[in-house]
């Protein structure tokens, strides 16, 4: 019983991996097009901050099933977890930086004006 | 099955360096450029994944931990140095504000 369940993972594990590295590297083709022709620094890194993150770390899952346990060990996780970390890091870092020293954004319309114009239309 | 996989994904990858390299001639400002940067160098991780995979060795994994370190603290490192020397960009005038139409 045990077995038969090893060989069928063994079965599958060619067809597991190429669909983890597609839908993975279809997200960092999205985050390639959000590069391309979102508008705004602040919309880049919002599509940079999380596409990039689901589809790097669906490749490296990949990397993980297809190696295997023996042959991977605990790098490949450590990749997973360090690449989960740092993306969003690096993009609200950018983030924070445009807004402080107030980037030109999308429409030129800066936030805490809007704020403020949804608190009081009228001033 | 997923020799052919591996070049499909390696092709769609290029295509994200690419993609990169453009917005990094082209970005206006610096920020712009730091964040094609960090897209060019998390590809080219998972770049290195997909040679893993098609060459089933773990010789890259080190390798992807380390590129993957290198890209993050540069980002880091750049926008601390920019926060001291980026220039503030003026604010902008309220009579501007009825200016835009909502077109692109």
């Amino acid at each position: 019983m045990n077995t038969m369940d090893l060989s069928d993972f063994e079965a599958a594990r060619p067809l597991l991996t190429s669909i983890l590295l597609v839908v993975g590297t279809l997200w960092i083709f999205v985050a390639c097009v959000g590069l391309l022709r979102l508008p705004d620094l602040l919309c880049r890194s919002h599509a940079m901050g999380k596409a990039m993150t689901l589809g790097i770390t669906l490749v490296l899952l990949a990397v993980a099933l297809q190696l295997g346990a023996e042959k991977a060990g605990l790098k490949v996780v450590l990749a997973i977890l360090f690449q989960f970390l740092t993306i969003p890091v690096a993009g609200h870092l950018l983030s924070l930086l445009a807004y402080r020293k107030n980037v030109p954004r999308w429409r030129h319309r800066p936030m805490d004006r809007q704020e403020r114009s949804i608190e009081n239309p009228k001033s | 099955m997923i020799e052919y996989v591996t070049i499909f994904c390696s092709v769609v990858l290029m295509f994200g360096i690419l993609a990169g390299l453009f917005r990094m001639a082209v970005g206006p400002t610096i920020l712009d450029r730091i964040l094609a940067f960090d897209m060019v160098a998390i590809s080219a991780v998972a770049l290195m994944g997909i040679l893993s995979i098609r060459w089933h060795t773990e010789l890259f994994l080190e390798l992807i931990l380390i590129f993957s370190l290198l890209g993050f603290f540069g980002t880091v490192a750049l926008v601390f140095y920019l926060q001291k020397t980026y220039p503030a960009y003026p604010a902008d005038e309220p009579e501007q504000e009825d200016e835009h139409d909502g077109s692109l």
